[in-house]
């Protein structure tokens, strides 16, 4: 009798400690509610910092790029770098495969390889000129700035008029940030990562987490500013020696980055990834050394793996890791002047 | 103070499942910061204060025997 006693005694015992351990879990469920509920939730249900007034594209006649202004009886109408970059801009609409040309825009896309066997990658460069800063800008899921909004990349591309378009710094996702998407604030504040600024004049630079001050840099004229990172090169257009990023992000995967060698030419990169037998994709420090390769002045890392994507002419150029789109915060495009076609 | 002491252990087991969870979130992306920001830290803070406690409270009571 004492026997069964003590055996109940023990199995109830036991029964409330489970309890108790299950109890544990909820209660650890429950702090993670309220975390995220503070972290994420409140800045949600929080209206976005109060916008500046949003700066004017300055008129082109005082972009940055020094004019060589040919003498001529009648008065030049072209832009600084309509003039600057003539050899690659076309008095009509021009399109091949892989090419787009207008008086406006010039584009070329290529793809290469990195590496060889098992560790090969496929990546994409898109070279890009521009007669204005308006036709380098970026549109947003939905055409709004709000928390969590995102959307398919191909309407995106279609919405926007994107002649080529990768993906961005996933903006929606982010809870703070210096944040400025086509000259409007969507936050300001402070952030851990490093910073890209394209500037109204279109010139680009990328700045350290504490190696900024949002006011100046407001005060120059910002059309956007992307948080993500790393930045690639030195101010030298170098490599750095080391890269500042998690173990998953360090190792190779689908990359997406913008390149800036001077106002009005750039570049976007996308490295294919996650994908046996055709692409592995790259690592930062690789990512970086393509740049450096290409000459970039400044180049960002944005957001790769199953975001990074490259659109030209509203197809997919590169091949998204898996399989199919993720829906975006936001893309980084080059289109048209209005008016033009 | 026996409440405390009770409830203790089990607080820490919770702020400590919590917190995996969260640094493994991170480690799959990074860039939503679940490890950034004053909730993290304050998280990450009591974490700490209550491991601290339970090894205290351990380490009286083994003394005790």
């Amino acid at each position: 009798m004492e026997k069964r006693h003590r055996h109940l005694r023990e199995k109830r015992h036991r029964t409330h400690l489970a309890l108790a351990f299950l109890g544990d879990v909820f209660l650890a469920a429950g702090i993670l509610l309220v975390y995220a509920f503070f972290s994420f939730g409140l800045p949600a249900l929080r209206r976005p910092a109060a916008a500046p007034a949003a700066t004017p594209v300055p008129a082109q006649a005082e972009q940055a790029a020094p004019a060589a202004v040919e003498p001529e009886a009648t008065p030049d109408t072209r832009t600084p770098w309509q003039i600057r970059f003539q050899e690659h801009f076309t008095d009509t609409v021009v399109r091949t495969e892989n090419s787009y040309s207008s008086p406006n825009v010039a584009i070329t896309v290529e793809s290469f390889t990195w590496g060889e066997g098992a560790q090969q990658s496929v990546y994409h460069v898109a070279d890009i000129y521009i007669a204005s800063p308006e036709n380098l800008c970026t549109y947003t899921a939905n055409n709004e700035l709000k928390y969590f909004s995102v959307q398919d990349a191909m309407e995106m591309d279609e919405a926007s008029g994107a002649l080529v378009a990768i993906s961005g710094d996933q903006y929606s996702y982010q809870p703070s940030g210096f944040l400025i998407r086509n000259g409007e604030a969507y936050r300001t504040d402070y952030t851990y990562c490093d910073l890209c600024v394209l500037f109204n004049d279109g010139s680009m630079a990328c700045y350290p987490p504490d190696g900024y001050d949002i006011d100046r840099l407001l005060e120059r004229g910002v059309a956007q500013a992307w948080n993500f990172g790393p930045s690639l090169l030195d101010e030298n257009g170098a490599v750095y020696d080391s890269y500042s990023v998690s173990t998953s992000v360090g190792y190779p995967n689908p990359r997406s980055a913008i390149g800036y060698y001077e106002p009005g030419h750039y570049c976007f990169v996308v490295a294919d990834g996650r994908q046996e037998g055709y692409s592995q994709g790259l690592t930062v420090p690789e990512l970086a050394q393509i740049f450096q390769d290409l000459g970039c002045a400044c180049a960002y890392n944005l957001d790769g793996g199953g975001s990074a994507l490259m659109t030209f002419q509203h197809r997919r150029w590169s091949r998204q890791s898996n399989g199919a789109d993720r829906d975006l915060g936001d893309i980084i495009l080059v289109r048209e002047t209005e008016g033009t076609e | 103070m026996s409440f405390f002491k009770r409830a203790l252990p089990h607080l820490t087991i919770a702020l400590a499942l919590a917190l995996l969870v969260l640094a493994i979130l991170n480690e799959f992306n990074p860039r939503v910061g679940f490890l950034q920001g004053r909730a993290a830290l304050l998280l990450i803070s009591l974490t700490c204060l209550c491991a601290a406690a339970c090894g205290v409270v351990l380490a009286l009571r083994q003394a005790k025997k």
